[in-house]
Formats: C-alpha cells, sequence, structure tokens
C-alpha cells in the first residue's frame, strides 16, 4: 500500500515539469554558471591586483639575514613600486607588526639566506600577508605580495645566471622558495590551504541553500496542489492509514531530494573542474587543493549533510505548506524559510569559530540549516565536536517535524484550515496562530 | 426491512466561528437504495457527506456506516466506502490507465481484482482510449467521468456522490446519471448523494431527505411526497418549504 502510495508520488512529482528543471537540472546549471562567475570574477580580480600594484602596496621587511641577496630583494622591492619599512629588531611578532602600521603584508628573510644561495641551496622568504576582506581578490593580492618576491627570484635567476655556470640549472631558475602565509585573527594558515577553504566556503552553502528551498518548495507543493487540484478529499478517504499518507509524501519529497542532492554534487565536481582550470591558466592559487583540504571522506559528510538538512527542510515544508490552500499559498508559508535557511547559515560563514566562546560555537552548531557549512569546518579546523552536535539536533528536529506532519494529517483541520470570520486572513497570521 | 447502511443520528456540526453547518440531523440509508439529500448551497449536505466519509468529526451526535462508527472506526469505515467529492480532481500528471490502476490497488486484493475493478472503470467511464492520456488533457465533463468511474468500480459497500454531475452539460450529466443508477441496480450498492439538481433526484433517488439550513426538513418517497404535497415537482416541493420556513421563522 505504502510503495503504492509512494510511487504515486514520485511519478506524480517527476513528471512535473517545474520539479524536474528546479531540482535536477537547476543545481547543474547554477554550478555551471557558477564556475563561469567565479572564473571571470578572478581574472577581473587578477587585474584589480595588478592595478593596486600599481599604485604601491605598505610592506614591512624583517631582515634577519643583512646580506648582499637580501639587500638585493628589498631594493626590488623598492624598485617595484612599495612603500618599505625595514624591521631590524630580533624575536618579530608579525601578528603585531602587521596590525601595528597598516602593512599589507611582511616578508621574513631569515638568516642563512645569502649563505644558501652562494652555495646554491634555495634561500627562503616567509611571506604573511593580513586580511581585513573576504573576497577572492582580497586572496589575490596576497598572491601579488607572493608575485613580488617571485618577480625578485626571476631576477636573481637572470643575475646568477650571467655570474656563473657552475650552479645546478633547477636552483637557477627557481633559487627562491616562497612560503605564502595567510593571518587571520591569531592564526596564521598556509596560503593555499587558506585559498581553498575560502572558495568552499563561500560556493559551496549557495546552491544547497537555493536546492533547499527548493525542496521545501516542493513538499510544500505537493499538499498545497492536493488542495487545489481537489484531491486530497479522495486521498483522505482511500482504506490507508493517514500516517501512511504522510509518509509517503515525506518519502516521495525526499526521493527528490536525493536526486538534488547527487545532481548539486555534480554540478559542484563541474564547478570545482572550471575553478582549478582557471586557477591553473592564472598561475592562481584559489580553488586549487580543495579536494586535498576536506578529502573524500569530507566530501562525502558534506553530501550527507546536504542531504540531511535537506529532509529537515522538506518535512518542514510540508507542515508549513499544509497551512496553506492552494498552491500558491503554501508556497508563501514557505516563503518564511527563506529568512530561517539562510540567516543563520551566512551568519555561521562570517564567524570565526576558533576566535568564537564555546557557548556560542555550540549554539551555532545547533542550528540544523547550518549542517553543510559546519561540516565543511569541522573537516577544514579537524575538529568535529560542532559536526556531531549539528547532526544530533538536526536529527533531532527531524523526528519532531516529523511528528507534527503526522499530527496534522490525522486532523480535520488539513482539510477545513479555519473557516469561518478568520478565513480570509493571511496565512502567515493563521499558522503562527496555531500555535 | 432492510439492513441500515447509514444511520446518522442526532449529528450536530459546528465550525470554528460559531457556524452551524448540521443541526441535530438524524436519517438513515438502507442497504441497496438510492438516497438523496437535497437542499440549497449552504444547507449542510457536504458537511454531512464528509462526516460520513469520516473526512470531518462531528461536534456531536452519532455516525454509523455497517455498523461502525465514523469516528472511532475511521479505518474500518473507509474500507467500505468510495467518495466522490463536489470538485474533486485527479491527479493531472496520471494517465487515467494509472490513476484507475492507483486508486484500485487499495481495494483490491489480487492483480486480478485490479485488473477487473480497472476493466469496469474503463468501461462505465466510456474514455475508450483517452483513457492512456495525461489526465490534463481531460475536458471537465471527461474528468468527471472518470471520477464516478474510479468511486463505483471498487464496489463499495457504501458510495458516496456529493453533486455528482456538478457542472457538467446535458449530454455528460445524463451519461453519469445513467452510470449511477445501472451500477446501483446491477451491484446493490447503497449510493448517498447529495444535489440541489430536482430533476437528477427525482430520477436517481429511491427516497430523500430534504435538508435546509442544516435542518432536515422533510424525507420519504419522493413520488409519495409529490403526492402529498400536491407538487408538480421537486422544484416547487422544495419551494414550498422552504416558504414555510421563512413563515414560521418570521412568525
Amino acid at each position: 500500500m505504502l510503495k503504492r502510495l509512494i510511487v504515486k508520488e514520485v511519478k506524480d512529482l517527476i513528471r512535473d515539469r517545474k520539479i524536474l528543471f528546479g531540482m535536477i537540472i537547476l543545481p547543474l546549471i547554477i554550478y555551471g554558471v557558477m564556475g563561469i562567475v567565479v572564473s571571470e570574477t578572478t581574472k577581473y580580480s587578477i587585474q584589480q591586483v595588478k592595478e593596486a600594484v600599481s599604485t604601491g602596496m605598505k610592506l614591512a621587511v624583517v631582515d634577519y639575514d643583512k646580506s648582499t641577496y637580501s639587500k638585493l630583494l628589498i631594493e626590488y622591492l623598492k624598485r617595484m613600486n612599495t612603500t618599505i619599512d625595514i624591521v631590524n629588531r630580533g624575536n618579530i611578532n608579525v601578528t603585531r607588526l602587521l596590525a601595528s602600521k597598516d602593512y599589507i603584508g611582511v616578508l621574513v628573510i631569515p638568516q642563512g639566506f645569502s649563505k644558501n644561495i652562494s652555495m646554491g641551496i634555495q634561500g627562503s622568504v616567509e611571506v604573511y600577508v593580513r586580511l581585513s576582506d573576504i573576497s577572492i581578490a582580497s586572496l589575490g593580492i596576497a598572491n601579488a605580495v607572493i608575485g613580488l618576491v617571485n618577480g625578485f627570484a626571476e631576477y636573481l635567476s637572470s643575475i646568477l645566471i650571467s655570474n656563473t655556470t657552475t650552479l645546478p640549472p633547477s636552483f637557477v631558475m627557481n633559487p627562491i622558495e616562497v612560503q605564502g602565509n595567510i593571518i587571520i585573527g591569531k592564526v596564521v594558515y598556509s596560503l593555499s590551504y587558506i585559498s581553498a577553504m575560502y572558495s568552499q566556503m563561500f560556493m559551496l552553502p549557495l546552491a544547497p541553500m537555493i536546492v533547499m528551498i527548493y525542496a521545501a518548495s516542493i513538499a510544500a507543493t505537493s499538499i498545497g496542489v492536493e488542495k487545489e487540484e481537489k484531491t486530497l478529499e479522495v486521498l483522505l478517504t482511500l482504506p490507508i492509514s493517514r500516517k501512511s499518507i504522510a509518509l509517503a509524501k515525506l518519502t516521495g519529497s525526499i526521493i527528490i531530494a536525493l536526486a538534488a542532492s547527487i545532481s548539486t554534487m555534480a554540478g559542484f565536481y563541474l564547478y570545482m573542474k572550471s575553478i582549478t582550470e582557471v586557477s591553473t591558466s592564472s598561475q592562481s592559487s584559489v580553488g586549487t587543493n580543495v579536494f586535498g583540504v576536506i578529502g573524500i571522506g569530507g566530501l562525502i559528510v558534506y553530501a550527507l549533510t546536504v542531504f540531511l538538512t535537506v529532509m529537515v527542510v522538506s518535512t518542514l515544508g510540508l507542515y508549513l505548506g499544509s497551512f496553506g490552500e492552494n498552491v500558491r499559498s503554501a508556497q508563501s508559508v514557505v516563503g518564511y524559510l527563506w529568512l530561517v535557511v539562510f540567516i543563520p547559515l551566512y551568519a555561521s560563514m562570517f564567524i570565526d569559530f576558533s576566535l568564537t566562546p564555546l557557548p556560542v560555537v555550540l549554539a551555532i552548531s545547533m542550528i540544523p540549516f547550518t549542517s553543510p557549512l559546519v561540516a565543511l569546518k569541522s573537516f577544514i579546523v579537524g575538529n568535529y565536536t560542532y559536526l556531531v552536535v549539528n547532526i544530533v539536533a538536526t536529527i533531532a528536529l527531524l523526528i519532531l517535524l516529523v511528528f507534527l506532519v503526522s499530527r496534522r494529517f490525522e486532523g480535520e483541520k488539513l482539510l477545513i484550515g479555519r473557516p469561518g470570520k478568520r478565513r480570509g486572513r493571511k496565512l502567515g497570521y493563521k499558522f503562527f496562530k496555531s500555535f | 426491512m432492510s439492513n441500515v447502511v447509514v444511520l446518522v443520528d442526532d449529528l450536530v456540526k459546528v465550525y470554528p466561528g460559531n457556524i452551524v453547518a448540521v443541526n441535530h440531523l438524524s436519517f438513515k440509508v438502507y442497504e441497496g437504495e438510492v438516497y438523496g439529500l437535497i437542499g440549497p448551497n449552504g444547507a449542510g449536505k457536504t458537511t454531512t457527506l464528509r462526516i460520513i466519509a469520516t473526512l470531518l468529526k462531528p461536534t456531536s451526535g452519532k455516525v454509523i456506516v455497517a455498523g461502525y462508527d465514523v469516528v472511532k472506526e475511521a479505518e474500518k469505515v473507509r474500507k467500505l466506502i468510495s467518495y466522490l467529492p463536489e470538485e474533486a480532481g485527479a491527479y493531472k500528471n496520471l494517465t487515467g490507465l494509472e490513476y484507475l490502476e492507483f486508486i484500485a490497488g487499495f481495494y483490491a486484493e489480487n492483480k486480478r481484482e485490479l485488473e477487473d475493478m480497472v476493466e469496469e472503470a474503463i468501461r462505465i467511464s466510456g474514455l475508450g482510449d483517452k483513457i492512456y492520456e495525461k489526465i490534463s488533457t481531460y475536458s471537465k465533463g471527461m474528468k468527471r467521468r472518470l471520477l464516478v468511474a474510479r468511486t463505483l468500480m471498487v464496489k463499495p459497500k457504501l458510495a458516496i456522490l456529493d453533486e455528482p454531475t456538478s457542472g457538467l452539460d446535458v449530454v455528460h450529466a445524463v451519461h453519469v446519471r445513467n452510470i449511477i443508477k445501472n451500477y446501483a441496480r446491477s451491484y446493490g450498492v447503497t449510493v448517498l448523494l447529495s444535489s440541489h439538481n430536482m430533476l437528477e433526484v427525482e430520477y436517481l433517488c429511491d427516497r430523500i431527505g430534504i435538508i435546509h439550513k442544516g435542518v432536515l426538513r422533510l424525507e420519504g418517497d419522493p413520488k409519495k411526497l409529490l403526492h402529498e404535497y400536491n407538487a408538480s415537482n421537486l422544484e416547487e416541493l422544495f419551494s414550498k418549504l422552504v416558504e414555510e420556513h421563512a413563515q414560521e421563522t418570521y412568525s
């Protein structure tokens, strides 16, 4: 009996072109378009960075080596239209130095820099860039600072080639190793690590969020359509329990949601592929090493959290949609979900868990709609406590919602709503009054 | 006297907002008869049928279908009834055939029985090859024929038909009426229907109950009632009753 209902639900949903487009095709398009947009903005950012560089950057150089090549580097930087402050004190705290005079970056030349180069060993330069803005362009500025040192490396290569032929060609071609670092708050990250994290943090929750809202809309529509097309009354008089009807509706929506999650992941793969391609061609580190950061395990957990969240949102959509009298009103009730889903999700995107007090972090972790983002953060930071808290909270909410939906289908209010004086009032009012 | 299939006893239904839809209504429907509840819009016909169909709960009173209470034993009642709402629809993305198979699946005990039900429904609907097309392509009349066929194909103990020819043109209405009449006779299905079309009721019903403002005003064999009230048709009889009621209320 249940199987029969589920088959009907899926058949009815999948044959609806709006659903087919929105849940299966749309994620592919979203990611495809997003790939193009991001690659184009990346190119634009690079252009912006070039312009920023041409107007001059304020850098501090901590020269522990005070040698021929370290001075050559400083001279080179000055010629590159930068404002350079040379710091010769010992034991410099880079974080404090960066904050002290609004430097964009700090270059640390360690002892033995010139000695290594003279002996044919790569000289190392540590680059620290402060990010006050979270954007692809700001990452580009970080790359531009690193690009200055790389430019010096090329310049040095030409000098070494003209002076000697005894050094190894691989060294001569690449005499300096640049160690790019990003400082966010009090934590120092490698540039490649942060690049991968940023691209994920910004782009990954976007498509699931759209899928979530669409899933809620579909679930709400499934009950709205039953009312609008006048099929609900017959359905409720069939010899099958009301719980089964509710369960079939949920399962139907969840099957569509599963297809949407798979489609989202496929789209995500295409998106990352296009990002990696543009990164390779533009020598930018944006988008590289993403899979390396969260790994296959992280990707699978991320997909599961997307699916779990879509389940919760679908159930919530079905519950809210049952307060509507037709498709339009059901969808308008679900419209409130944008607020419920977007605000915590976006808020959590800008909150640095490492700098936030534990109770606040736990409170954020307990918001079910943040699951995909919490999963990403957990895999990037390597702390899974928040993820476990989040998943437990999400499952608890799901159970509560299933119970509420089941109750709703048992009663007569599903059919009659609130006739009488309040009938003409807005659904939002009806919904909130029902609590 | 035949078995009572539907027993409505002192039924009251008050909607939120203190709207009294059914006011101490009592009547019985016997096995194998076609019983018509007639009355104007808002008389309480649909509410009564919805309560019998287990969709709504009575405020007070009792409704028994084939020995089962519609509130306490709703799931047992649902196995015995087949309900056609006034403005019923069907899943437009399914074909007519798929829809019939979907519904028959809840009643048939095996594949053979399911096929028989569907075959019967196709025959009585008269939809021919259109049965293989999506319901979204059906006209209103075709959809109603499909729904009537769906209601009757399961050979329920009680068929509840709310305005079965609602919104249909004469040709489709006659077709649907003939389906109901023939089916009730052939299979001894008890039919409880509502209508505000007096001609339809006269043609179809063995007994009628005239309902107005939630109260049963008159009940009996339509022909005997016409004779008793010296009316040429049910419309005239109904008008007389409404006028009488208005005078009673005024005085």
